[in-house]
């Protein structure tokens, strides 16, 4: 690649990097994995840069390869999303709530599908459109709201009484 | 709760989500511009090799219109001939302009190929009487080889000609066992060796490896598990146009062989949707037609014919998925590479639907786009359009389908996909490829990577428009 378009790709990476990292982050609530999915994703596009640079809208191309990477996660092989340690994990403090609520949030949203996962998150955490969301996911905005009315079916479902009980009481 | 779906109801119940995250970022810029240089060669040098060099595209809008062109358009080659290493190394690489070069074209009765050594399109003609098209360029531009008949009529042969000197022709025999016959090829990354896939009767077991400079063949045994093949008849697009071969080169020293078992067999419209009908009775009864085989995995296999890895390619891992692409099924109608992707295409006259595979997944196909071709009103389809090349910037590359209008057949203009946004859009190469790269009216056109060409042919590499 061109030294001027390094410079390009390096200014644009430099300037997206916490925004990326967050949105990562809301998509899978793992800092790791949100590291893994930006550093997959900056890869990719230096890959792409010459022709990327040129996209209509920069943000929403990279955006679109982060949600994909994060959809197409699933299908790999789920050992490879498993860290293994040699210690139990901490406990989650019973002195904040917050983090509970995170905690029982999270661990129900994991187990709705992924693409769902995206839907929801990127609905309702990154406040995107409908229509943003279909493009995102290359669907159409009608499958969007279907997937977000399964989601939070499923979302409810895994929750269950008890992880609503402790929603409600965080709030 | 109650089944409210309202948005800032289902805001509060996320809410405590919406967090930042607490640790520092360990992301490392530097190093995924290591890695995307790297993978970029490797694209480079792998991915052209099965996708590559023979693609053949005609002129949008030119159907036959090249009457009176008699000549080349470039000055003739250089008297002196450029002595080739085969596989060796090449040339330094050089920014170019672009990153696809045309690599031979048709103007009048004659095909003309370019000499990457010094950037000129030189006529191509005796000893070799056979279409550049009908032909394979080698990853580094610099072989061409095709199928003919050996020189004593009996049997098959492959002729490999240098482009750089197009009186460097070796014929490499290659021998026609029991109910087999060398019907395609591929080049390995590397340029020094080409894959000969013989029918089988049903399925692979061995193929032949020819080595260029030694313009020797050797027959390797694959050493398939118990009860499987490999599937010889896999052509990504028009076997007639373009012989790719149904084995593939990972890498220099790796091949990438579709497996088939006899419970594979299907009869039913070939190139269909699935589920074809399962034909497993065919072994025993022989009035049961074998229209094909589903491939059901990719085996990978080094030059001894060991069994290194194999790729299962399950048709259940896009049905059982959520995606709403679920129903677009992979057929095995072609199979292609770019780079660590492999990538299969289910084919039709109206469209063609893309799923790309990591050939280091347990699973199948995880990602499709389906592509609305170019269809003219008032022309007849004559062959389906399909893929074509996968370019160096990862877009896909497929060729419209031949078309039947007033003045006889022509093809619509190519069409690219961007496999990560799904958008595609219609190259009109008639803009993009000009006459100071190629005569006006020429059809027949090859497209290969541009990375191989050295200084002299650099300036003739462009970029099909994003």
């Amino acid at each position: 690649m061109k030294a001027e378009l390094e410079g390009e790709y390096v200014e644009y990476v430099t300037a997206r990097m916490s925004a990326l990292r967050r949105f990562a982050f809301l998509l899978c609530g793992d800092e790791h994995r949100a590291d893994d999915l930006v550093q997959q994703t900056i890869t990719r596009l230096y890959e792409r840069w010459r022709r990327a640079r040129t996209a209509t809208s920069l943000d929403r191309y990279v955006r679109t390869m982060l949600v994909r990477a994060f959809v197409d996660e699933r299908r790999r092989g789920w050992s490879t999303r498993v860290a293994l340690t040699e210690q139990p994990p901490e406990p989650a403090s019973l002195a904040a709530p917050d983090v509970e609520q995170r905690a029982v949030l999270r661990q129900a949203l994991a187990r709705v599908p992924r693409r769902q996962q995206a839907v929801l998150v990127l609905r309702f955490l990154c406040d995107l459109p409908v229509d943003e969301v279909a493009r995102l996911l290359d669907c159409s905005a009608g499958n969007v709201k279907s997937q977000t009315h399964h989601g939070l079916a499923a979302l409810r479902r895994h929750l269950g009484d008890r992880g609503l009980a402790t929603l409600r009481h965080g709030e | 709760m109650s089944n409210e779906t309202d948005y800032e109801s289902v805001r509060r119940l996320l809410g405590p989500l919406d967090t930042e995250p607490a640790s520092p970022s360990i992301v490392d810029m530097r190093r995924a511009m290591a890695d995307g240089r790297r993978r970029v060669r490797m694209r480079r040098m792998t991915g052209a090799a099965a996708a590559a060099v023979v693609t053949v595209l005609a002129v949008a809008g030119a159907p036959l219109a090249w009457q009176g062109i008699a000549g080349p358009v470039s000055p003739p080659p250089l008297a002196a001939p450029v002595t080739v290493t085969p596989g060796g190394p090449t040339t330094e690489a050089v920014e170019s302009p672009g990153t696809v070069v045309v690599t031979s074209y048709r103007a009048g009765a004659y095909d003309y190929v370019l000499n990457p050594a010094t950037g000129e399109y030189q006529r191509w003609d005796e000893p070799q009487p056979f279409p550049v098209q009908r032909g394979n360029l080698s990853p580094d531009l610099r072989w061409h080889a095709s199928l003919s008949s050996a020189p004593d009529r009996d049997g098959r042969a492959v002729t490999i000609r240098s482009t750089v000197d197009l009186d460097d022709v070796r014929t490499v025999p290659i021998p026609v066992r029991t109910a087999s016959m060398p019907v395609s090829m591929s080049w390995s990354a590397d340029s020094r060796r080409i894959a000969v896939v013989s029918e089988g009767d049903p399925g692979l077991t061995s193929i032949d490896v020819v080595d260029v400079e030694d313009a020797a063949a050797t027959e390797i045994e694959l050493q398939f598990r118990d009860g499987q093949r490999g599937w010889d008849g896999y052509f990504p697009g028009d076997p007639h146009l373009h012989p790719t071969a149904a084995v593939q080169w990972l890498d220099d020293d790796r091949l990438l062989v579709p497996t088939i078992t006899a419970a594979s067999a299907v009869t039913g419209e070939r190139g269909g949707r699935l589920p074809h009908r399962a034909a497993t009775e065919a072994s025993t009864d022989p009035n049961v037609t074998v229209d094909g085989f589903v491939i059901h995995a990719m085996a990978v296999f080094d030059l001894s014919g060991t069994l290194v890895a194999e790729l299962p390619v399950s048709t259940h891992a896009i049905e059982d998925s959520p995606d709403p692409h679920a129903e677009l099924i992979w057929t095995p109608t072609g199979l292609a590479r770019g780079g660590d992707q492999l990538l299969l295409q289910e084919g039709g006259p109206g469209s063609v639907t893309l799923a790309v595979v990591d050939p280091w997944s347990d699973h199948g196909p995880y990602r499709s786009v389906t592509v609305t071709l170019p269809a003219p009103p008032g022309a007849e389809p004559m062959s389906p359009g399909g893929f074509h090349a996968w370019l160096p910037d990862g877009r896909v590359l497929i060729r419209s389908p031949l078309v039947l209008g007033e003045d006889g057949p022509w093809r619509p203009d190519p069409v690219v996909v961007d496999l990560d946004s799904g958008e595609a859009r219609v190259v009109n190469l008639a803009d993009v490829v000009t006459g100071d790269i190629v005569p006006a009216g020429a059809t027949d056109i090859t497209l290969a990577d541009a990375s191989p060409l050295p200084a002299a042919s650099a300036h003739l590499a462009f970029d099909l428009p994003s």
